[in-house]
């Protein structure tokens, strides 16, 4: 057999055309409930109906298919999008897009990813009513009910990831879940009210099933042969170092630059005693670092993205909680930078960061 | 480029992607979900109003990259043939029923199985994606040159398993 056969045997593998027009039709879903970013107000633009251009779609309707044409027919599954709860499309985007999006994701991991996002979801919800003081007890009560459901899933996939001997899938998913329910702790910490307060420990108590489920997981991987725990840990390395980039680069682009510096400090120096770890064999540890480093580098992201779409002044704090060992704080280096205004020295004399919103 | 023509470009280049996915993955579903999170990474980056200059490189790119995320995770693939029976990948019928000499697929298979995720992945680029050598360095951010050698080398490998 000739190399230049393969093509023409490859060939033979394709997608059903059931497959091909699901994912066309959870493609298609993504892009209208994730437009092209446009200014604020979007929510209120989209409660009206609004016409696609749908005569281009040529949808097979499976189930799926179907169930997703008739959503985002008319628009109202994107509009839905932008619903609140209370309002009137809200039950749509919960019950119809999100459930749709679940039923096409075809691997447990990818399952589990999206379970967190809707838990992440329920939480931004709560932020941005917060925000608007429109975070009323009947709306308080739909956020946490479906947040408990969303978080009790997500829970029991680790558990399930765990006993199924994914370790890494579980360690995945409970170190992102954590940090997402820290991100938001203190951001709905930041926001006043009264529900906001009977909201939080909900939400805390979730936060240490995480950490709990996290620090198990990570136990076991260390507790792995040489082998599987080095491929764990360089794994985990370069989804830090990505995490770190996209972080970087996304203060460049939100001119953030000076803002969450110190949080990206912290983490380049676990990422470093995780890499020292490495070369000293020690690859559970170095995976454990690894993961922390990845968290601070999440965490300023979601602080950053929501004090941009919330607008509020988080006043980040310079500790994560996270600790790298002998990981210092490098220094801010911002002398003659314009952003000076953005950094300031609190009473305590630590770094208080404003990212400039 | 607006959601239409996204979706054109999952009309277009879907199967492509799925196969290219699939010979480095040998898993069917998970070939299927990173097809699905290549398309929404891709569309995330668009709606950041970001712009892509050639879609089909993109794509691809994106698609290597988490297949490259998947391997670390996951260890790589290696899949003996009754495995992937197992898995309902028969030779003989099913998605393979197009192909009359089932010893030929047979063959791929295992030769494909045998090399090392590195060799597979400028093996399936250049003879299955169809890739110059040039667009397979772009798409990995290697060197060209690291590339071609890889790729000399794979097939010598690939060339030697045939002839076993």
């Amino acid at each position: 057999m000739e190399l230049d056969n393969l093509k023409k045997i490859a060939e033979s593998q394709r997608l059903t055309a059931g497959e091909k027009s699901e994912m066309r039709g959870a493609i298609f879903l993504f892009t209208k409930s994730n437009p092209v970013r446009k200014p604020a107000g979007m929510r209120l633009l989209f409660k009206g109906t609004i016409l696609f251009d749908m005569v281009n779609l040529s949808f097979k309707p499976t189930m799926a298919g179907l169930v997703l044409f008739l959503a985002v027919s008319f628009g109202t599954g994107a509009a839905a999008e932008y619903s609140l709860p209370g309002d009137f499309l809200y039950p749509v985007k919960i019950g119809v897009n999100e459930e749709a999006r679940s039923v096409l994701s075809f691997t447990d991991e990818a399952k589990a990813e999206w379970e967190l996002k809707r838990s992440d979801r329920r939480l931004e919800e709560a932020e941005k009513l917060a925000s608007s003081g429109d975070f009323s007890g009947e709306a308080r009560l739909k956020v946490e009910k479906n947040f408990e459901r969303h978080a009790e899933k997500v829970n029991l996939r680790i558990s399930k990831f765990e006993s199924q001997g994914k370790t890494e899938a579980a360690a995945n998913l409970s170190s992102n879940f954590e940090v997402s329910l820290k991100a938001h702790e203190q951001i709905l910490s930041k926001l006043d009210g009264d529900e906001v307060d009977k909201f939080l420990p909900k939400l805390r108590q979730r936060q240490n099933i995480a950490a709990g489920q996290r620090r198990d997981a990570e136990s076991k991987i260390s507790g792995e042969k040489k082998a599987d725990a080095k491929m764990a840990a360089e794994g985990k390395l370069r989804a830090a170092e990505n995490k770190l980039a996209e972080v970087s680069a996304m203060q460049f682009s939100a001119d953030n630059a000076d803002g969450a510096n110190a949080r990206l400090n912290t983490a380049e120096s676990i990422l470093t005693d995780g890499k020292i770890k490495m070369e000293e064999g020690e690859y559970g540890k170095a995976f454990i670092l690894f993961q922390s480093a990845l968290r601070v580098a999440q965490e300023a992201k979601l602080l950053i993205e929501a004090e941009s779409t919330l607008k509020i002044d988080l006043g980040m704090e310079t500790s994560s909680g996270e600790s790298g060992g002998n990981g210092e704080n490098k220094p801010q280096d911002g002398d003659g930078e314009q952003e000076t205004e953005d950094v300031d020295n609190n009473a305590e004399g630590g770094l208080r960061l404003r990212l400039g919103l | 480029m607006n959601d239409m023509e996204f979706i054109k470009s999952y009309d277009a280049y879907a199967d492509a992607l799925f196969r290219h996915c699939y010979f480095r993955v040998y898993d069917r579903e998970l070939a299927k979900d990173l097809v699905q999170s290549t398309y929404m990474r891709v569309w995330e980056y668009i709606a950041s109003g970001k712009e892509v200059k050639n879609m089909r490189a993109f794509l691809y790119k994106v698609a290597h990259n988490l297949v490259v995320d998947e391997f670390r995770k996951n260890k790589g693939p290696t899949i003996s043939i009754d495995e992937l029976k197992e898995r309902g990948i028969e030779p003989q019928d099913g998605i393979f029923g197009k192909i009359k000499n089932a010893a030929e697929v047979k063959n791929l298979l295992d030769i494909f199985n045998k090399l090392e995720p590195a060799h597979r992945e400028v093996v399936v680029m250049r003879y299955v994606d169809e890739f110059t050598p040039k667009e397979i360095a772009a798409i990995t951010g290697e060197s060209e040159n690291t590339v071609s050698v890889r790729l000399h080398r794979a097939v010598a490998r690939a060339k030697e398993l045939i002839t076993k």
